[in-house]
């Protein structure tokens, strides 16, 4: 809403927003990512999404001054040209330096400050030294101040080569990684994920990487079991687990996307720290998803769904296309969307539900088609949950008849499926989302 | 020592150096809108993100302003995250001729 209310001040028009107390870190630092220094806000300590329709009319009687004052009171004048950064937390200083007795006491020191100034993810970081950071910058042909996205949402800083590889040290990448932490940063911005919204939002977003092509095997980013637990022997999803590392890292300290300040999330969720796999393509009975994107086989790409969390399907039982897409279907649609935001799901599927699929004839194509026409639910059903019918589709919905089937995915080429997994299950998993693919760049 | 290094934390023995991983923003700021000395007779835009009761309490300061200054017009808008500054949508805002808007959302 911040990001609007920049936008009609600059069309000439003063506004106010009314801004929840919670809220009003978020509120400031959005107004700053989109230069507006002082947005004129009217600041309650309710949330009115927490109240009663008439504890919410008493709410507004009590800011109505502020209100007034804000469409009327003049604004401070911004001086010049600002360069800040996107946290007011920790030090400005481009070389920090911790002293101890020992090194490690000094990696200690540093990941204490790291932790409190909102630098960290939580689990200890490497150190981003200088040596450590150009050896991280072999790993790309691209130079250190190429810009790798003109504004990194949600804080909107410019972001350099340099910058993500700093974050990628942290997080533990190998040289090799890096092309495939920026391919992700890029993917992640392109406008159809609405990035900005996935995280500033009040709910769990949470980006999933799919990594296809050469790339995969030959950083061993793991397609198979456990790919998007932890790491195993023999580094098993090692290369997984910190890519995803570094693009969180790099939402944060790059993407000013810190937890509490424009990261509102109100429960969080563990998918955050880390979410990428490469797509099964070995096992998988259709040609790989870059290639049904338009890319070739031999061209690497990362694409990026910026989901809630994933939802299992577990279907051990179904032996048949059609029993096990009735499954998959049921599950999709009891998950239920809210239709103010158009989400579209990917659909993982494990190497034998997809063999199940393939060996009855089905390509993604009839999947695709078959959720577009199932995953329905009545105008009735869609009226009782408030929440499903928020937004301008409550206009039709409220005037359509109780039995209307109302479907959830508006259009079947938006549905995805990719190939993944290892071969202990029939398991296939759901998130919600936009997808992208993007080539990587080496 | 480098000047622009920094210690900041002890001194010891050891000294680890490492890089500030916080990108800046460089940026000219936006001008506030001018502000009105009277809201009398003005046309003031109420701006609704559908967040629940966000609209309640828009209705509610519409209710209150309408007491308030005599000749004063609304106009409602609605906008949810997915739009969110879309130019179309900020043109929408120009042309209704709106001269100040209050905006909330539920949260």
């Amino acid at each position: 809403m911040v990001r609007n209310h920049a936008g009609i001040e600059e069309l000439g028009i003063p506004v106010v927003s009314i801004v929840q107390d919670y809220f009003l870190e978020d509120a400031k630092a959005s107004g700053q990512a989109y230069g507006l220094e002082s947005p004129a806000l009217a600041v309650t300590p309710e949330v009115f999404t927490t109240l009663t329709a008439e504890q919410t009319r008493e709410a507004a009687e009590r800011l109505i001054e502020d209100v007034v004052r804000g469409l009327t009171s003049p604004r401070p004048e911004p001086r010049g040209e600002v360069v800040r950064k996107v946290t007011p937390h920790g030090p400005e200083d481009g070389v920090l330096a911790f002293g101890g007795a020992d090194l490690l006491e000094c990696l200690q020191k540093m990941n204490d400050r790291f932790l409190e100034w909102g630098w960290s993810d939580g689990f200890p970081l490497i150190p981003p030294t200088e040596e450590a950071v150009a050896g991280m910058l072999k790993g790309t042909r691209r130079a250190p101040d190429d810009t790798v996205v003109e504004r990194f949402v949600p804080g909107n800083a410019r972001a350099t080569v340099r910058d993500i590889a700093v974050n990628a040290v942290m997080a533990g990448c190998r040289p090799g990684f890096l092309p495939v932490v920026l391919a992700a940063v890029e993917a992640m911005h392109h406008p159809e994920i609405n990035l900005r919204m996935c995280t500033v939002s009040t709910g769990a977003h949470a980006p999933l990487f799919v990594v296809n092509g050469p790339v995969a095997g030959k950083l061993g980013v793991n397609a198979g079991s456990c790919a998007l637990g932890n790491a195993g022997p023999g580094g098993l999803s090692f290369p997984n687990v910190a890519i995803g590392r570094a693009v969180r890292l790099a939402l944060m300290n790059v993407g000013g996307a810190y937890p509490g300040i424009l990261d509102q999330d109100t429960i969080g969720s563990p998918a955050k720290f880390s979410m990428v796999l490469a797509e099964n393509e070995r096992e998988s009975p259709w040609e790989p998803y870059h290639v049904e994107k338009g890319f070739r086989a031999e061209e690497s790409t990362v694409t990026c769904f910026y989901g809630h969390s994933l939802i299992e399907i577990a279907d051990l039982e179904s032996e048949t296309a059609e029993a096990l897409i009735n499954t998959i279907s049921l599950r999709v649609a009891g998950i239920g969307q809210t239709i103010f935001i158009p989400y579209y799901p990917v659909i993982l599927l494990s190497p034998a539900h997809a063999g199940i699929f393939s060996r009855d004839g089905w390509t993604k194509d009839d999947i695709r088609q078959y959720l577009h026409l199932h995953c329905a639910i009545t105008a009735e059903r869609y009226r009782k949950s408030k929440s499903l019918a928020m937004g301008p589709a409550r206009k039709w919905i409220g005037a359509a008849d109780s039995d209307a089937m109302i479907r959830l995915f508006e259009r079947p080429e938006r549905i995805d499926v990719v190939v993944a997994g290892g071969a202990s299950g029939k398991s296939a998993a759901y998130l919600g989302l936009f997808p992208k693919p993007y080539p990587v760049k080496g | 020592m480098d000047p622009k290094t920094a210690v900041r934390d002890g001194k010891g023995l050891a000294t680890l150096r490492v890089l500030n991983p916080v990108a800046a923003r460089k940026f000219r700021p936006v001008a506030p809108a001018k502000r009105h000395a009277d809201l009398s007779g003005k046309k003031i835009g109420l701006y609704w993100n559908y967040k629940k009761h966000g609209d309640v309490a828009l209705r509610r300061v519409k209710e209150l302003l309408s007491g308030r200054y005599e000749g004063m017009r609304f106009e409602w808008f609605e906008t949810g995250p997915v739009n969110e500054a879309a130019e179309e949508w900020l043109e929408s805002v120009r042309l209704s001729g709106v001269q100040g808007v209050v905006a909330a959302t539920g949260d």
